[in-house]
């Protein structure tokens, strides 16, 4: 029986409830519960599979429910693969183009939609093909135990603020290490483009006060999270504690993809192009802020996370590195190109082979939703969609189907 | 079927006065927005209460204040005219079970 709470994510979001898969988080959630027992505090933590991917703490009422998107934690994964596994660039183009697909369609901009899907259908950059390498599998659970964890602090906070009390002392001791930087930088670039000075070490004045809560979210996720792996490990190995902190700082970068790229298709939708690039920017920024905030936790973290050797910071620059090349260039070009208005430059060719189908009155636009979800794969399987609908519109839907997807291929 | 209505707290108020006019149940939701703000979710049975005259007036006003959404079955509904708000109306028609109360 569905409560309020459920009725408001299925009407807020596009739902896919079928896909929940509970065994992949229960020992997230356990922990989370568990962080958030010993300070008093009883959670309803619940979870959702949603097109949004975006973890969301809801209060009706006298009551909190903090949903946790599985459908994250599947792009997280994917995403992982683009870093560490894809052979070039194609690869984050075709994700993001699918994520870009979906968001538009929840929106309700079809014919974008449409162009997007058909973007992501080449089937030679499919993420599947890859073969799979090195630590992806303990990064992703690293990554979805962070971001529950996180979710779940914001809420320890709110009800318990006097518990980020005890955070103060590392946000100073990281507000002095950028004072530094700071100061070091200013000697070499001088202090005329402060916006250089930024981009190398922000000014700890200047943060807001929602972007350190967010660091302190952070940070208690991440040490709930280190402190989750025991020494030696069977699983992970003596590596463990090593591989969870990085897994949080691949969390935090992955999510800055995922929240630029559905912001980005917010705005255009709406059509508030002004208001999106200075929020974007500061999007970007605080990202930016908390991803350095959470390389300096994994190098100055007293609690064994290092290794004895310098593998940890290698791999971390080697993993920021490859995070830029393969996924970060693409998706934030793609987002900007579009905000600035040249969403029908970027896909030029597939924008034309749209409206060619749109035009010659083959396609109607409002029957193509089902065709976009089945392009993205949000339906993963065409054979139900199309039963579904020779049971409710006749056998002419089907063959509707067949014959747009056939086209848009 | 249900109907989200969602924006910042100021932005919600006339759409509330309205269904409190209208004595429409609503449930009633809080969460953090995209920028940090409160926001609101007004959730609606529309298959229980809706009709067609009401749901037009809450099209025509979603259509008038930029940061209102409405959102079916968590689709966003495009309603930044009066024609897209007659189409609207239509949409969130489909599901419903009440009169119209003209």
């Amino acid at each position: 029986m569905k409560d309020s709470f459920d009725k408001y994510i299925d009407a807020t979001r596009r739902t896919l409830s079928s896909n929940i898969a509970p065994i992949h988080y229960k020992e997230h959630i356990k922990l989370a519960l568990i962080s958030a027992r010993t300070v008093g505090i009883k959670l309803d933590i619940r979870l959702c599979y949603t097109s949004e991917r975006r973890s969301e703490a809801v209060r009706h009422g006298h009551k909190d429910v903090v949903f946790i998107d599985q459908y994250l934690g599947q792009t997280l994964s994917n995403l992982a693969r683009i870093v560490h596994e894809s052979t070039s660039t194609a690869f984050a183009l075709n994700y993001t183009a699918k994520m870009f697909a979906e968001h538009l369609r929840a929106h309700g901009k079809l014919r974008e939609a449409l162009v997007c899907a058909r973007v992501h259908s080449q089937d030679d950059t499919k993420l599947r093909h890859l073969p799979k390498k090195g630590r992806r599998g303990a990064s992703i659970f690293f990554q979805e135990r962070f971001l529950v964890l996180h979710e779940t602090y914001h809420f320890i906070l709110k009800e318990k603020p006097l518990l980020r009390h005890s955070v103060n002392e590392v946000i100073e001791d990281y507000f002095d290490f950028l004072r530094r930087s700071r100061a070091e930088n200013q000697e070499i670039f001088g202090d005329d483009d402060p916006k250089i000075l930024n981009m190398l070490a922000a000014d700890p004045d200047k943060l807001s006060i929602g972007l350190i809560n967010e660091m302190v979210c952070d940070f208690f996720a991440f040490s709930v999270c280190v402190n989750s792996v025991s020494h030696g490990s069977k699983i992970l190995g003596r590596d463990g504690k090593y591989l969870a902190a990085i897994g949080c700082l691949e969390a935090l970068k992955s999510s800055q993809v995922v929240n630029v790229i559905r912001d980005t298709a917010r705005y255009y939708s709406r059509n508030e192009i002004d208001e999106a690039s200075s929020n974007l920017q500061d999007v970007m920024h605080d990202y930016q802020v908390r991803g350095r905030f959470m390389n300096w936790l994994c190098n100055t973290e007293p609690r064994g996370v290092m290794r004895s050797d310098q593998s940890l910071v290698e791999d971390i620059d080697s993993y920021l590195e490859n995070y830029h090349d393969k996924l970060g260039v693409v998706a934030f070009t793609i987002c900007e190109a579009i905000l600035d208005g040249k969403f029908e430059d970027i896909f030029s060719a597939d924008v034309e082979f749209v409206d060619g189908l749109l035009s010659s009155d083959q396609v109607d636009l409002n029957n193509s939703s089902e065709v976009i979800d089945v392009m993205t794969n949000w339906l993963p399987q065409e054979r139900p969609l199309i039963e579904k609908l020779q049971k409710n519109e006749g056998e002419s839907s089907s063959k509707y189907i067949k014959r747009l997807r056939q086209m848009l291929k | 079927m249900n109907i989200a209505i969602q924006g910042p707290k100021k932005a919600l108020i006339e759409i509330e006065e309205t269904l409190n006019g209208k004595s429409l149940a609503y449930d009633k939701f809080e969460a953090e927005g995209f920028d940090g703000a409160t926001i609101l979710t007004l959730l609606i049975d529309a298959a229980e209460i809706i009709t067609p005259a009401v749901a037009a007036v809450l099209a025509a006003k979603v259509a008038t204040k930029k940061q209102i959404v409405l959102k079916v079955d968590g689709i966003e509904v495009q309603a930044n005219t009066p024609e897209d708000a007659q189409k609207l109306v239509v949409q969130l028609s489909e599901g419903r079970k009440g009169t119209d109360e003209g």
